[in-house]
Order: C-alpha cells, then structure tokens, then sequence
C-alpha cells in the first residue's frame, strides 16, 4: 500500500495523465506523452495551471476566504486577484482527498484515507513509474468518442473563445429552469456525450439565490451542494449562478481554459443524494411587529369560512370597483397587506405585458415616469381599469438631464386613454382625449410632475411630504380598505390596562411560593401556582381548575349564556383509573342532565386537552391543540353517561347514541394549534372559555403570552374578562 | 390494606383535641390514584391540614404541594374538618398527584 499512498501525494499528475490517457488509450501505459495532446484536446490545451498547480502546491497555505472573497475581485479583467489555479484541484477538484476536494481541505489537515475510485483516478501510477490500470478503467477506456461530438465540442470551444468579455447574454433556458437543470441532474461526469473534459466546474449551487451568497470557505457546510461538473451544458448557459461574471472567477474561469456549450445531454445523476442548498438565513433581527401583539385582528375559524371570507372580498372589491381588473392572489395580499398598500404603487396590467427593458435605468424611469399618472381624469379622480392602449403614443419628454439613463422614457411608457366610471356606467363610453404627458425631471428632489400639477407641483416642491391630489384619494381609498382587516377590539383580546399588567408583574414576580395570591371555589392559588403561568412553565391543576370553575360561575351568573359545568381535572384519570363507581358519589349534589354542555378537562399524563359534551346538541367534542384524537376518551364518556344516567335517573341513556355525534375537533375542523410543547394548558383553558360562551376558536398560538397574564388577571380577581 | 399499615394506625392517629363528646372520632381512608389505601382515623373537628401532614408523613412526601386531596370530586382544603365536610364514617378521599401538562 505504500506505493499506493506515495501515488497518491502526486495525484495530480497522475489526474493529468490519466485523462490523457483515455484520450489516448493506445498511448496509455507511457507515463510522459506529448503535451500536445492534452485534457480538453485544444491546440492551446497545455494549460498553464497544471504546473502551476504542481509547483504551487507548498504556497496553498493561503486563507481560503481571502480566495473566495467575493468582494475582492477584478471585475475588469474577470478574474480574481489570486491565481485562479489555486482555486482548482484535481480531476474531482481533489489533489488533495476529502470529500470537498483539495482547494477546501485545510492544508493542516491529515487527508481523509477514503479508498479511490476509479473515477477518481483513472489511471495509477505505480512505484516504478509504470501505470496500472483496472478492469474499470479498460473499461472506460472502451468508450470510443466520436468524432462528431469532438468537432462538436471543438466549435462551441471555439464559440466560447469568440465570446466577448463581460457578462454572457442570458440563454436560452429561463433561471429558474436552468436552476432546476443545475440539481436534479446533479452533476456528475458525463462521459457518454464529451469527453473532453474541457471544463471542470467546481462550486455550489445556490439555487435561485441572489449573488450576495459568497462562496467562501464558511458557505461550505457539509450540506451544501458541492459540484463537480465536467464537460457539458448543465453549467455552459443559464446556470443557476445569477453572476455570470462572479460565476466565472468563483468557478475557475480561466479565459484558456475553453467552455464547452455543446447541447449534449445533462450529466448522469450522481450515486449519491444530492443535498438541497442551505436554506439563507438573513442576518437581520426579527422584524418588531409596529402594532400591538395583543390587538389580534379576529381570524375566520375554519378553512371554509377563511374562503368565503376572502370571496366576499372580492366580491365587494367587484361591486365598488367594477372596472377595476380581476384580482388575483397577489393583488388581495397586497389589500390585506396594511403596511404596503399604503405605499404600493398600482402598476396597471397592461403595462407589465410589454418586453420588459429590466434595466435598472428602465424601471426607474417606469417608477419616475408616473404610470398613473396617464390614467388620471379631469375631474381628479383615477380610473380604475387600464384603457385601451392607442396604436400612436404621444409622449413628449422634456429632460433638463444629459443623462441618457435617467431621462424620461419615449416608448416605455404609454399613456391611456381613459375612462371614467360613472360614465360607463352610464352607458356612455367617452373616450377622453389623449393626455400629452409631459414629463419634467426637477433636479431639486428629483420629483416629477406632469404639467397639470405644475401649479401645484411648484408650491409644494419643497415639501417632502408633497401627495398630490388624485394620488390622496388613492390612499384614501385603500386606508379604507386596509381599516375593513381591523375588527374593533372585543373583550376576548382587549389588552390588559397598566395596572392589570402591574398586578401581573407582581404577581410572578419574586415572592415566596407559598403566598396565597387568590383564594375561591375552595381552591387555594399560591405563588408557586401561579409561577405556572408565566413564561413556558406547563399549567397544573390548581390554575386549571380555578378557571373552570370561575367558567361555571360565570355561567351560572349570565343568562344568556349556555349552562355549563365542569368536572374538574382529576375526574378523567378517576375514569380512566377506577371507573365509574368511584365517581358515583362525585355528582351527588348536581344534575349533571340538566346543563347544556359539560367541560370535561383531559389530562394525560403530561398534556392538557378538553372534551365538552353538549347534552344540547348532543354531540362529544375532543379538543387537543396538538391534533391527536381519542378514541378512548370518547368510550369512556359514554360509558360514565350511560352509568350515571342510569344510576341517578333511571333511564337508559343508551337509546340516545344514534344521535350523538362524536368528534375529534382538531381531525373535522380547523382547530387552533400549539406550535411549542408548553401552551396545551392555556389552549386547553381557552378553549373551554371560548366554547362555554359559544364563540369560535379564533386564537392562536400568537395569543398565548397575552393569554397567560390575562389568565393570571382573572385569577387575581377571581372573576373572567370576557363575559 | 397490608398489615404494617394497620400496625402503624395508631401512629398517624392526631393525639390532638381533648374530650370525646361532639368530637367524636371517624376513621376515613386515604385512597391513592394506584389503589392504596391508608386509614386514618380522625376527630370531627381536627383540620384536614394535620391529615394531609400525617398522609405526608406516611408516605415520606416531604412536598406537601405535590398531591391533593378531593373528596367526593372536591378539593380539601387544609383548613376544613370532616364536620365542615360532612364526612362519615368510613368516607374515602381520594388523593391526586399533582397534574402538570404542557
């Protein structure tokens, strides 16, 4: 094995060679052939890297993030300010082993001992200079390229080398397909259709992400796509880098080194999962939300009801906006949305059908230029629906700026003819005359007005706070809209005032656990207890039971609400444990027939859920913000019914099932969900005060910190908010 | 009910409270979620908060916030008697560990 590893230290050359030697497999054993002959097969083929790689290989102890440094290229010359050979390894980017090849192995580090394979070596070099070869080898060897594929490749190298510099057009495959292109075939050598390995590409791919992912030596986690690509199409156009110019200096863009764009088929899928890229993770703190957490808006219940809700909207958007075009998804997000649409400019459809110049100059002069602008009526309202377009545009443009970029566009924009609502509403269609747009680009502030605000335009140029008129009505219009979302506050999330929350802070505050903090329904709630609301602490019996009962006070004491009682928390376990002869005497002052719903508090193990029986509806509804069922649950309930049915009045409650209905809520219906492992407690109570008082679930995980001081409130004052 | 625990009756029995008279003593058993039972026997007016002690005790639980006592589904309170109650003879307590759930 000794040879073995020495070979292994010149792997280089060996890779060299090696690929030579397919190339040439008459000539293979012969350890030096003629250098003219070489990897890619062009006459210049003799690339300079390959000596360079070899003799530099003791300067590799340079830092790697210095050589990816995105930041630090030449971008007149494309390339980067070290060589890029050094960027390059072997034949799978490994002269030194490791899975991510020898340019990100740290020259410090032992080489992983993982046995070579064929591919990665084609060709071994022995001790004694010889060449040894393996059944695979010879095998591959046997491929016969043809010689229409060579002149093929020869013509797109040649193509390539005709190439201007600078960035390459886009091609003809769109980003995203490319993108997809680049993973799915996931990149493995292609030796069916090049085998000119003209081009070797190592790098990442950053699918569909934008050029600020820096490949740098830190962006290389194991779970990042690291790609090898040799030869064909898969990296030639539209790969998934969105820099062509930076693709090239990361990937080893050396201007000799062709780059084939023949049309080959993509590479073979690789043997191994390609793993998806890492998902970007902005660096940014999380956004402070600008309203108040607790003001939550009230949020349809159900799948259906968020449906019908949103068709509502827009058939309300239809009736007041009847030429307004139909709205799509994009369009009702950007309604709902109240800090955008504020600001979001309305860009009519008809314009975004035009060839887009995606020029940076091109869409600041479509933003600058006023799109509404043309739209906007004598009488200073807006016209909702984009007009027919008229076959001549007139567009006058007067630009005070030499510069060609910034100026006012002659054919992007095209002013509307527009039409008013009323009048057709009326029947009349009265195609107003086309406006003669005038567009003046002030150097001042850069603001641009057409002439019929000139007046207005010059007195309120100064003011940085300058709407002009039809663009007020505009947002009036849309902070109407946006206001529709906020539901006046209802006690269910009404805030806590300062002294609720000052109550609050001292109640979880330091102190000792067993002050007692609230004494009622004989139950005693000390600090301890009450510590089990703050923060993520899991809720106990005490806590649980005390809300129940205060649900059942309140019951009792408001008519108009359902009759409910509540076994407390340690009823279901009882159940479960010893049956109903054990809670025969748990009932024996109540009626338990005579209310409308019964909250049954479920308590398994560690986790809070509720069931309700509603002798009313006559229904047993299972309710677990984690989404199980249980089916146990609903066995037992009946059981208990059917047993104290009979032993406290005498009848049969079994004659009634065939009515009943028994649901597991989370499975039927959309039903509010924790997203921690902590909140069951306070989801469990909540819902039982929601339902005791027949109101749809309409919290959230979001309300739970909000819910715990108001459950801590209700406790303190022995009385529930919402009544 | 093991003998030890008939031996150790005695024991647990509150020595407080002078005469018989109305304050006659019951015995009431202790009835765990597991099935065990302790009995203790105990005056009228003797607070349920010394039994709830003497439960402790028996059981080596040194937290005394770590279980509850219900009877007939509601809690006890330790400031309660078996005549605040009204417990007889014989009555059953059935005793919880505390419930936490998250």
């Amino acid at each position: 094995m000794a040879p073995f590893f020495a070979s292994l230290k010149r792997t280089w050359t060996d890779l060299c060679d090696g690929v030579k030697d397919i190339f040439t497999p008459g000539t293979s054993s012969t350890a030096t052939a003629d250098r003219g002959v070489t990897r890619n097969g062009s006459a210049n083929g003799h690339c300079n890297w390959q000596e360079d790689r070899f003799s530099s290989r003791s300067d590799f102890r340079i830092s790697q993030d210095q050589i990816f440094d995105p930041y630090n290229f030449d971008t007149e010359n494309h390339t980067s300010p070290l060589k890029r050979p050094k960027l390059n390894g072997g034949f799978w980017g490994e002269q030194r082993s490791g899975p991510l090849g020898g340019a990100f192995t740290r020259p410090h580090e032992k080489p992983t001992s993982r046995k070579p394979t064929f591919t990665d070596y084609p060709a071994m070099k022995m001790a004694d200079g010889s060449r040894k070869q393996n059944g695979k080898q010879q095998q591959q060897q046997a491929f016969v390229v043809s010689d229409a594929a060579r002149t093929a490749a020869a013509r797109a190298r040649e193509d390539i080398h005709r190439r201007p510099a600078g960035p390459l057009p886009p091609g003809p495959r769109g980003r995203s397909e490319a993108s997809r292109t680049f993973h799915s075939t996931s990149i493995g050598m292609n030796w069916d259709s090049d085998m000119s390995y003209n081009r070797r590409l190592v790098g990442l791919t950053n699918d569909g992400d934008s050029g600020a992912y820096p490949l740098t030596r830190r962006n290389l986690p194991s779970n990042s796509t690291f790609s090898s690509v040799v030869g064909n199409g898969v990296h030639t156009r539209g790969h998934s880098f969105p820099d062509r110019r930076n693709t090239e200096n990361y990937l080893g863009g050396e201007e000799n080194i062709p780059l084939s764009r023949s049309s080959a088929a993509p590479g073979f899928v690789s043997r191994e999962p390609v793993p998806r890229p890492p998902v970007r993770r902005s660096n940014a703190p999380l956004p402070v939300p600008s309203f108040d957490t607790f003001q939550k808006q009230k949020q349809p219940a159900t799948a259906v009801e968020r449906y019908d809700s949103q068709k509502a909207l827009q058939r309300r958007r239809r009736t007041e906006n009847p030429f307004e075009a139909p709205s799509s998804t994009v369009h009702d997000s950007w309604k709902a949305s109240p800090f955008v649409a504020f600001t979001a400019t309305r860009i009519p459809s008809g314009v975004t059908a035009e060839p887009v110049d995606s020029s940076y100059s091109a869409r600041l002069r479509q933003n600058i230029a006023g799109v509404d602008r043309s739209r906007v009526q004598p009488n200073g309202s807006v016209a909702r629906k984009p007009p027919v377009r008229p076959a001549t545009p007139e567009v006058i443009t007067i630009s005070d700026s030499d510069d060609e970029d910034t100026a006012a566009p002659v054919g992007n924009q095209k002013p509307h003819a527009a039409v008013s609502p009323t009048d057709l509403r009326s029947g009349r269609i009265r195609q107003s005359p086309v406006e003669k747009t005038t567009v003046i680009k002030s150097g001042v502030n850069g603001y641009v007005s057409p002439t019929g605000h000139l007046e207005e335009y010059q007195q309120f140029k100064d003011d940085p706070n300058y709407v002009p008129k039809e663009r007020q009505d505009d947002i009036l219009r849309r902070m109407k809209d946006v206001m529709k979302h906020f539901q006046p506050t209802d006690l269910d999330y009404i805030p806590l005032n300062a002294d609720e929350d000052q109550e609050v802070d001292k109640a979880l505050g330091p102190g000792k656990p067993e002050d007692v903090l609230s004494d009622a329904f004989k139950i005693t709630i000390r600090r301890k207890d009450m510590l089990t609301l703050k923060g993520l602490a899991w809720l106990n019996d005490e806590v649980a039971n005390f809300f129940l009962e205060m649900i059942v006070e309140r019951s009792s004491r408001i008519a108009a609400l359902p009759k409910v009682y509540s076994f407390n928390t340690f009823f279901y376990p009882q159940l479960m444990n010893k049956g109903f002869q054990s809670l025969k005497r748990w009932t024996r002052k109540v009626d338990i027939f005579g209310f409308d719903m019964i909250i049954v508090p479920v308590h398994m193990h560690s986790h809070w859920c509720l069931a309700v029986i509603s002798l009313k509806e006559k229904n047993i509804k299972y309710y677990d913000s984690l989404g199980h069922d249980n089916l146990q649950c609903f066995a037992l309930l009946r059981g208990y019914l059917e047993e104290e049915s009979k032993d406290k009045k005498k009848t049969d409650f079994r004659l009634d099932w065939e009515e009943w209905n028994f649901v597991s809520v989370a499975n039927e219906e959309c039903l509010p969900q924790q997203r921690n492992m902590c909140d069951c407690g306070v989801f469990m109570l909540k819902f039982a005060d929601f339902i005791s008082r027949g109101k749809a679930l309409t919290f959230s995980q979001d309300n739970m910190p909000y819910f715990r001081r108001r459950i801590v409130v209700e406790i303190l004052k022995q009385k529930l908010i919402a009544e | 009910m093991s003998d030890t625990e008939n031996d150790t009756k005695a024991d647990i029995k509150p020595k407080i409270g002078g005469g018989d008279g109305d304050n006659a003593a019951i015995q009431l058993k202790v009835v765990s979620a597991e099935g065990d039972e302790v009995t203790f026997k105990i005056k009228m007016n003797t607070t349920m908060g010394k039994m709830k002690k003497g439960y402790a005790d028996r059981k080596g639980i040194t937290n005394m916030g770590k279980f509850r006592f219900q009877f007939d589904g509601r809690p006890v309170q330790d400031a309660e008697t078996p005549a605040s109650l009204g417990m007889e003879d014989g009555d059953t307590i059935d005793v919880f560990d505390e419930q936490i759930g998250g």
